[in-house]
């Protein structure tokens, strides 16, 4: 059996989704290459059919794109396909069926981010001051999507290094006509008394509550506890992953650093992790497409999600 | 707080069985310590008084083995309310028990009974505990150094489970005056050559800087997500909390209660049937997790476990 790599057709054609629709979620994505594999399979049984799966789900995350993403997008889908009895006569009726779940669930994961952006329209008043981190795409369609409403805020928007995604997000709100301003990630302290409240995107969400984000969202989550300012965090229920870090040392590795990272075998330490993670008690609320949540709240959802 | 002596007579007429006496004063003695451990040999013994409950031909089993159990149980007991957890499992055998048919038979109700008796020991305690020793000893890879507090089964389990994978830690056992149990999990954490440290509650402040990890027994979680545990424990969790240090406590499914209460209320109410040691109460906030057989959970996660385990009353 070949290994499977990011050289791999699925692993290319999950590449090539990313780079084309600069604005497609990682998760969506992933879900997307998971579909088109099940409907070309050649696979005879399930079973044959799963193992298949499974190989694409390994080639994604070998991918430098965000594996936390993929890995919890990958294994709630399969359970949605999966989910009931599938006492049917033929595989041919059974992968029918698997199709036409797998399609259903796309759907609904694509129209999540107008969900999120619909919670989100009554917390943004006019004249609002919104500090974010980073490049997040949820985060962006909603400020769109309140803004085209007519609602004028400003944005402030963290560099966010080191690979100044931040500049990223506001070349997006320049070309929306947002006001936005590109500050250093360590005036994040300086600038808190002044901003309404802090909307930042999860690339995971953990069993705890607590998000896992590019690295500076702890730092930002914990002064804004300390100026009483909300931290709200927006993210597809696809993001959702079965983990409990119990501190940052606790995070798993393959999300902490890139796939490209890990294979080469490099002393970890000298890396730099990419991600952080914001414990609970940071946390305001959760802008869902399953709803606005606390984060306890994200517990039992979870359990919901994975009975 | 007068105790029941030996020499007390139950309530005329119906005779305690005698495995019922025997457990009550080996509580009473300290033979058996932990709830773990006292709900197995509770369990055992309500087993012995089925196996020997002889059903008169005219009455239906279910209302007969109820009425008979009234009396065993305000015995051991002696007024005092019984453990939240055994609480649980009692509610649930008489739930089982009303659910026998009118017209089954001693044979066919007797061995629904028992096994519905053993599959609880066995499901819900040893399984219960191979699957939270498992959760644990994951994460008790990361971290070198644990902290744990006087003597409890399931952490002893844990510890031992992951010490044979291979995982490599230290344990600093904290202990308390007069009883002490703390050396008891110092024994067996030794003969297993497990590298161990061993203070008084008292050096909490020094030894958890040392610390990465706190692992806590407790007897009874509540479905506000505070804990019920032996007196120290909120002590342990509190220093660890400044320290920033996470928590996790060890908590079969068996002891959610569907009960709330956020205060250890005064000196009569914390002492409980068969239970000689005094609990206390740990606030949901110094918890940062719960391990259970299903998954580790947030402690503001408690009623979901209750609905999915349907101890809800």
């Amino acid at each position: 059996m070949a290994p499977s790599t990011e050289d791999s057709p699925a692993g290319i054609y999950f590449s090539e989704l990313l780079e084309k629709d600069a604005s497609k979620s990682t998760a969506l994505a992933a879900i997307e290459t998971l579909m088109s594999t099940l409907e070309k399979s050649k696979a005879t049984t399930v079973n044959e059919l799963t193992d298949e799966l499974k190989k694409v789900v390994t080639a994604m995350q070998s991918t430098d794109y965000s594996s936390t993403s993929v890995k919890s997008a990958s294994e709630l889908f399969m359970r949605f396909i999966s989910l009931a009895s599938l006492d049917l006569q033929t595989f041919d009726e059974c992968m029918k069926v698997l199709k036409e779940r797998g399609t259903r669930f796309i759907a609904r994961v694509a129209e999540s981010r107008q969900k999120i952006a619909r919670f989100a329209q009554p917390f943004i008043k006019n004249n609002s001051r919104i500090l974010t981190h980073s490049y997040s795409k949820v985060v962006l369609e909603a400020l769109g999507k309140v803004a085209a409403s007519g609602t004028s805020f400003h944005v402030f928007v963290t560099e966010s290094r080191p690979d100044f995604s931040g500049s990223r997000t506001k070349e997006r709100l320049d070309s929306i006509g947002i006001p936005c301003t590109l500050i250093l990630d360590s005036a994040v302290g300086y600038l808190m008394e002044s901003i309404d409240f802090v909307f930042v995107g999860a690339e995971g969400v953990m069993e705890t509550g607590g998000i896992i984000n590019k690295i500076g969202t702890l730092g930002l989550a914990i002064c804004a506890k300390a100026m009483n300012k909300p931290v709200y965090v927006m993210t597809e229920s696809i993001k959702f992953v079965k983990e409990y870090p119990l501190n940052q040392q606790d995070i798993p590795e393959v999300f902490k650093y890139r796939a490209s990272t890990l294979k080469e075998n490099k002393n970890l330490a000298d890396e730099h992790p990419l991600v952080d993670y914001t414990p609970p008690q940071y946390i305001k609320l959760l802008f869902t497409d399953l709803g606005i949540l606390t984060p306890a709240a994200v517990g039992d959802e979870l359990i919901k999600l994975y009975l | 707080m007068r105790r029941m002596s030996l020499l007390d007579s139950p309530s005329q007429g119906s005779a305690i069985h005698p495995a019922f006496i025997a457990l009550k004063a080996r509580c009473e003695s300290r033979e058996i310590v932990d709830l773990d451990a006292i709900c197995i040999e509770f369990v055992a013994a309500f087993k012995q008084f089925i196996l020997s409950y002889n059903k008169p031909s005219d009455k239906a089993m279910s209302r007969d083995v109820d009425a008979l159990i009234k009396p065993q149980l305000s015995y051991i007991t002696g007024g005092l309310p019984l453990p939240l957890a055994i609480g649980n499992l009692v509610k649930q055998l008489k739930q089982e028990i009303n659910a026998l048919s009118d017209d089954c038979t001693e044979e066919k109700g007797k061995q629904q009974l028992t096994d519905w008796l053993d599959e609880f020991v066995e499901n819900r305690i040893q399984l219960a505990f191979q699957a939270i020793s498992l959760f644990t000893r994951d994460k008790l890879k990361g971290a070198h150094v644990v902290l744990t507090y006087s003597w409890c089964p399931l952490v002893e389990q844990t510890l031992l489970a992951a010490h044979e994978d291979g995982v490599n830690f230290h344990v600093c056992v904290l202990d308390s005056y007069p009883c002490q149990r703390g050396k008891k999990l110092l024994n067996s954490l030794c003969k297993a050559d497990i590298s161990c440290s061993y203070g008084l509650i008292t050096s909490v402040s020094h030894l958890i800087k040392q610390c990465r990890l706190v692992l806590l027994g407790c007897s009874a979680i509540l479905s506000n997500g505070y804990a019920l545990a032996i007196r120290g424990s909120s002590q342990v969790a509190m220093v660890a909390q400044a320290a920033n240090i996470p928590v996790l406590l060890a908590a079969p499914t068996y002891k959610f209660v569907d009960k709330v209460q956020t205060f250890t209320e005064g000196h009569r109410s914390s002492c409980t049937a068969l239970v000689s040691e005094r609990m206390e109460m740990i606030p949901a906030d110094l918890i940062t997790a719960v391990v259970t057989e299903l998954r580790i959970l947030p402690p503001s996660s408690a009623p979901a476990v209750l609905r999915a385990k349907q101890l809800v009353v």
